[in-house]
């Protein structure tokens, strides 16, 4: 899949996948592997830039293996921007659409 | 690639940020590698899936809103070495310029404990002459004959003489003392500006100009000065110890004037030993 596809609505799947249930970093980029094709080490700084955003909060809880893992929850903030982004590709993705139809017929 | 030399890797090319987000960053990467190796993959594969480091610190470094190409890369290990020399030098030189600065700070406070000490001195010489009235009509009221009015005559006189002479000295002192200060000034400047020339100059050396010489020279203006003023100084503090019994022999000498005289003398003297 193309890589500026993949860029533009990872972070729409990054913020939906944490809508239901707070995850931490790990579970996360395996959650969004399911659906995009992803460089792994990529979903952290997305991670962190949506973070420092206050799309995120974070906070720490233990695991009964290893070091305490670090949860991503979504704020007020980022369900708003996540809604935001949904519309932004519906439309967009309509639009794309709609355009190749007219074009093949 | 293994784990420890990804991390060291990562975190020299994230090293503008503060130290605890690195930490943060570097301890998410290191979970997420172990949890990829408890999950059947060796350390390298779990790596290899980041992609390329560098790629990845420049979208760290974007998160942060730091622009990647702006942020000098890691220096390789002789520069590293040369480097912190450097740092090490400019430590050096910072306590050094701080003992310089603790010095030039004593001088002060001895300059002025010696301002103070003299304006004391001359508040003692101002306030000696006032008690000499309460003492003389207690005494005129005593004997009030013409006798004790003309000794009352001379006794002013003489003390006014003293004190008049005492002034002299005192202003003669203090124009001494401003005469030495004027010699020192120039050398207090030049070693100031000295010591700001050698940190523009260790500046330019460190950005690759050849300024040794100058900085040789300016260290050796810098430190020739503040020699020279700090054996002035030396000098000057000797004296001002040895000032005390300068002054003793003055005090037995002063009531040979007349017996009368006597109490007055010792009033003034206990002024000036409070002073």
């Amino acid at each position: 899949m193309n890589a500026q596809f993949k860029k533009g609505v990872l972070e729409l799947i990054v913020l939906e996948s944490v809508r239901k249930r707070d995850m931490y970093g790990y579970e996360l980029v395996a959650e969004v592997s399911k659906v995009v094709d992803v460089n792994e080490g990529t979903i952290y700084p997305l991670l962190k830039r949506l973070t420092n955003e206050h799309y995120f909060e974070t906070y720490l809880r233990e695991s009964s293996e290893g070091p305490p893992r670090k949860y991503y929850h979504l704020t007020a903030a980022g369900i708003l921007y996540r809604d935001a982004l949904e519309t932004e590709w519906l439309h967009f993705s309509q639009q794309v659409n709609a355009f190749l139809k007219e074009h093949r017929e | 690639m293994n784990k420890q030399e990804f991390l060291n890797e990562l975190q020299s090319r994230i090293r503008i940020l503060e130290e605890a987000e690195q930490q943060d960053i570097l301890a998410e990467y290191a979970q997420h590698i172990d949890l990829r190796t408890a999950g059947g993959l060796s350390e390298e594969e779990a790596i290899r899936d980041f992609g390329n480091p560098e790629e990845l610190a420049a979208e760290i470094l974007e998160a942060y809103h730091v622009d990647p190409a702006r942020v000098e890369t890691p220096p390789s290990q002789p520069l590293a070495g040369v480097s912190s020399g450097l740092k090490r030098t400019a430590g050096r030189c910072r306590r050094c310029l701080g003992r310089v600065g603790g010095g030039l700070r004593s001088l002060a406070s001895r300059i002025a404990a010696w301002w103070g000490s003299l304006g004391q001195r001359l508040r003692g010489l101002r306030r000696s002459p006032a008690p000499r009235p309460a003492a003389d009509t207690a005494d005129a009221e005593k004997a009030p004959s013409p006798v004790s009015r003309f000794r009352r005559i001379r006794t002013g006189a003489a003390l006014g003489l003293r004190g008049l002479g005492r002034l002299i000295k005192a202003l003669v002192r203090l124009a001494w003392n401003l005469l030495l200060l004027l010699i020192a000034l120039p050398f207090v400047v030049t070693a100031v500006l000295a010591i700001l020339s050698i940190g523009v100059l260790a500046v330019l050396l460190i950005q690759g100009y050849p300024l040794v010489g100058p900085l040789l020279c300016c260290l050796g203006l810098a430190l020739c000065c503040i020699a020279l003023v700090g054996l002035g100084t030396t000098l000057i503090w000797k004296r001002r110890n040895a000032a005390p019994s300068y002054e003793v022999p003055q005090g037995p000498s002063a009531p040979t004037t007349s017996q009368s005289l006597a109490p007055v003398e010792t009033h003034s003297e206990e002024v000036s030993i409070h002073a």
